[in-house]
């Protein structure tokens, strides 16, 4: 039997020892041991204050302010990640700090959608919580995403949430993303602290997750991804904890391994297979490394659970995933052959942003890659011989690999949504480069290093969400005494009363998901063939087909560009401060329908006129 | 052992009190911290007391247990409520109370044989100073978000005016129909609505809206005509008295099948 090699993960003393069996002296210093924590949660406040005003100046469609923003996102970030390079906060204030920073930037998210949700992944998931409500069933249809309810972790708790509490799906929504939020911050820091036998080490790490792509905006919707990476992360810290536990305490360990574990399986495909490819991996790196043990029973559970649920339950799992990875694959061949243009980084198919935001998300993943290199060299020497930490550092390489999938038109996507996993390994590695920089006393190197996180928290926003839709857009406006919503939301509510639920329509990006949500309707959108009867100028016989076979019953033409657009299509329109008039489709787009007998027009709105085709497909057809 | 089940009484009781709440109050803001309490933190603090009896935990672990454990139960109780009773108030809240009564019995029993209770845990106790501070960062805070939520004008912005039109009967020789006008006008606005069965008007107002606020009626259209024909409704703006700012149509004298 080999003998077993002394590491962070055998030699930390069991949490909770420290405290108790700490001298009087030293319970004192841990009964006032927030430190500085209490100023700056009022700073982080008022770096909300900041951003509530930019946000209100832009939903008020006034003079919008990007430096406003960035003032406020930074004077939540800098001081808190200033603080936690020094060595004098104790664990709790470190603790303390972590969860501050996540549940701060958390809400920049809910200033910027104080009313209700307006991301577009985040009305799928409203509309399965609200059908848990009304049937008290899991498992209803969703028109828009097929798969979502398939997986009904997230919708299951809120709608349990909303039913108990009152609170419409919205506030249990953000109560419960607020929650994940809560869980990942914690379980980030108690896994590196594990791994590393630093809480500073610990610290440093969650403070630099929050600089991945995906942190401030898309894993704060609500979606599914929003709870179970939380989850995922909580998994992970819990068998670390496992691993290092003695044989009496790993019981109780491995009922809660199981319990997450099976929450991250109801709760989102993804990340299920990423928790399997983890534990999997981290098993084999166990047997490769001649070490015993290993997560290999998680991960054999993972594996069956996963597969059971994708058999038993959520089959469509497979045709929903498969295009999008052969996609993804064949366009970064395409791309890497130069088949295919590369994909614009940085603002899509919209305007670049400014020199400075490029030159800061470039800069960004430029100190990433430099506190990689030397941090895999740190790490390599203290936990070479921890499975644990080596996944970390494959992750952290791997991160950087996955990046280049960013030029490909259809691998992008792949690539954006990895990066908050990957991330996860890379925030540790680059921590013990923060910890090594931040332990030297000349005077410039936390300040230093501080800006270098202000960089990088920028580059994760500016690479990670449209500039253009960082703040708030305008959708419940006063109007003298009055509150009045945008067209779309106007357009459900009329459908809600005056059609009923239920009716199959065709219809835009932006409307189909109010439609949904809001008046329960059964929405045809986003395949080509519904877009070219949106679009056309004449009704062809294709498209009258398109209407037979897809058994459409109500069409809305909406010849507002944006609403094709499911991230900004749910607002007001602005006027342009040098006038010119919305873009909008051709007029001929309505008039295809106008013309024939038989098509009733049943709402017009200026833009945006619902036709109902029952008695035209039905004279048609005799 | 006295002291494991007295501890096991506490939570039995805490959790009926929150269950109670949760079933019988009727104001939302009163039953949501018992509905929080009784979904996303005892059943996992439950479930932390029966499974770690020997391990000491601190704050951190605690909190992540109780909060990470709780979210997983909630999400198994909800799968496990759909192939049973359903998912409703109170089945949520029956099932929610077995877990954590159950799981603080397990816990009791299970600490029964221990000599002392698991080691207190020191809680931050903040001083005066940082009390304020903390206290006010909550204030800012809270402040913030009552600001956020308060809606704003918007002089920028395009509102907009909306008419339609629906049969109530459809495809019958003699439709009734409802008509409505919607005003999502930044201002009050002044508009005509008329609605024609060919060269007979139907219904004609006048009507003076404010912002947000609705119109609606039903109209009649001429009976004993089988002729398949349209129905319009037009809105018309005062600045524009002749040209429709709005129009739909409906068709009427079809024999519904």
């Amino acid at each position: 039997m080999k003998a077993r090699v002394p590491t962070a993960m055998t030699t930390r003393p069991e949490f909770g020892d420290r405290l108790q069996e700490a001298k009087p002296a030293e319970l004192t210093r841990a009964r006032s041991s927030l430190g500085t924590a209490p100023a700056l949660m009022v700073i982080a406040a008022g770096g909300l204050a900041v951003l509530a005003v930019d946000n209100a100046l832009a939903r008020s469609a006034s003079h919008t302010s990007q430096p406003l923003f960035w003032l406020g996102i930074l004077t939540v970030v800098v001081p808190i990640f200033f603080r936690l390079l020094s060595g004098a906060p104790s664990r709790t204030e470190r603790i303390v700090l972590v969860v501050l920073l996540g549940l701060a930037l958390y809400l920049v998210k809910v200033i910027r959608d104080p009313f209700d949700f307006t991301f577009a992944d985040e009305f799928p998931h409203v509309h399965n919580a609200n059908e848990i409500v009304r049937t008290g069933q899991l498992f209803n249809a969703n028109p828009i995403l097929p798969i979502t309810p398939k997986f009904p972790g997230l919708e299951g708790l809120t709608s349990g949430l909303s039913d108990m509490s009152g609170l419409s799906t919205f506030g249990a929504g953000l109560l419960v993303i607020a929650v994940s939020r809560l869980i990942v911050m914690l379980a980030l820091f108690l896994l590196f602290e594990r791994l590393s036998g630093s809480p500073r080490l610990a610290s440093l790490g969650a403070a630099i997750y929050v600089g991945n792509y995906n942190f401030l905006f898309f894993s704060a919707q609500f979606s599914y991804e929003s709870l179970a990476l939380p989850l995922f992360v909580m998994v992970l810290a819990l068998v670390a904890e496992y691993l290092a536990a003695d044989r009496q305490r790993r019981p109780a360990f491995f009922v809660a391994i199981i319990l997450t574990t099976f929450g991250v399986v109801v709760t989102h495909h993804l990340t299920a297979y990423v928790l399997v490819l983890s534990l999997t991996g981290a098993s084999l790196l166990h047997l490769f490394m001649g070490r015993s043990g290993g997560p290999w029973p998680f991960a054999v559970f993972a594996i069956g659970a996963t597969t059971a649920w994708l058999l038993v339950v959520a089959s469509i799992t497979v045709g929903y995933l498969t295009p999008v990875f052969v996609n993804a694959f064949t366009s970064t061949i395409h791309t890497l052959l130069g088949e295919a243009a590369p994909r614009q980084l940085l603002g899509s198919g919209a305007p670049a942003p400014p020199l400075i935001e490029r030159a800061t998300a470039f800069g960004s993943v430029a100190l990433l890659v430099l506190a990689v290199v030397f941090g895999v060299r740190i790490v390599w020497r203290r936990h070479q011989k921890e499975p644990f930490v080596i996944l970390f550092l494959i992750a952290a390489v791997a991160f950087f690999a996955l990046l280049g999938l960013r030029f490909a038109p259809a691998a992008w996507e792949t690539a954006n949504r990895s990066s908050e996993f990957l991330f996860v390994g890379l925030a540790f590695v680059v921590a013990y480069t923060v910890e090594a920089g931040s332990r030297r006393r000349a005077s410039l190197r936390r300040p230093l290093l501080a800006a270098c996180f202000a960089v990088v928290v920028a580059g994760g926003v500016i690479g990670g969400w449209p500039r253009d839709l960082r703040l708030a857009q305008p959708y419940r406006i006063k109007a003298g005494t009055h509150v009045i919503e945008p067209e779309g939301y106007a357009l459900a509510r009329w459908a809600a009363a005056e059609i009923g639920p239920g009716r199959r329509f065709a219809a835009t990006d932006s409307d189909a998901r109010l439609l949904t949500v809001h008046a329960r309707e059964t929405i045809i959108v986003r395949e080509k063939t519904i877009d070219e009867l949106l679009r056309a100028r004449q009704l062809t016989p294709s498209q009258v087909e398109t209407i037979r076979v897809r058994h459409l019953r109500y069409i809305v033409v909406d010849r507002r560009l944006r609403s094709f657009n499911n991230l900004s299509g749910y607002f007001f329109g602005v006027r342009r401060p040098r006038g010119g008039s919305e873009p909008l489709l051709p007029l001929g787009t309505i008039g295809k329908f106008e013309r024939r007998r038989g098509i009733q027009r049943l709402y017009d709105s200026g833009t945006t006129v619902v036709f109902d085709v029952g008695l035209y497909a039905k004279r048609a057809r005799q | 052992m006295r002291r494991s089940w007295a501890r096991f009484a506490v939570a039995a009781l805490s959790t009926s009190l929150c269950a109670g709440a949760v079933l019988l109050v009727p104001s939302d803001s009163v039953r949501l911290p018992f509905a929080v309490l009784l979904l996303l933190v005892l059943p996992g603090y439950a479930m932390t007391c029966a499974l770690f009896t020997n391990a000491r935990l601190d704050g951190p672990w605690w909190l992540l247990l109780s909060v990470g454990l709780s979210v997983g139960i909630g999400i198994l109780t909800a799968l496990l409520l759909d192939l049973t009773v359903g998912l409703r108030r109170s089945s949520w809240t029956a099932a929610l109370t077995m877990v954590i009564v159950g799981a603080s019995a397990v816990g009791a029993w299970r600490r029964r044989t221990h000599l002392r209770s698991s080691r207190r845990m020191y809680l931050p106790q903040p001083g005066i100073g940082r009390a304020v501070l903390l206290m006010t960062s909550v204030a800012v805070i809270g402040s913030v978000l009552m600001f956020s939520r308060t809606p704003l004008p918007a002089k920028n912005v395009r509102g907009y005016s909306v008419l339609w039109l629906i049969p109530s009967t459809p495809h019958g020789e003699s439709v009734i129909a409802r008509v409505g006008v919607i005003s999502g006008e930044l201002q009050t606005t002044t508009y005509t609505v008329e609605v024609r069965d060919r060269a007979r008007i139907l219904l004609r107002r006048q009507l003076r809206l404010s912002p947000g606020e609705e119109w609606r009626s039903s109209v009649h259209t001429s009976s004993g005509s089988t002729r398949f024909r349209p129905v319009v409704a037009s809105l018309y703006r005062p600045d524009r008295a002749k040209l429709p700012y709005r129009h739909v149509r409906i068709w009427a004298g079809e024999r519904s099948s």
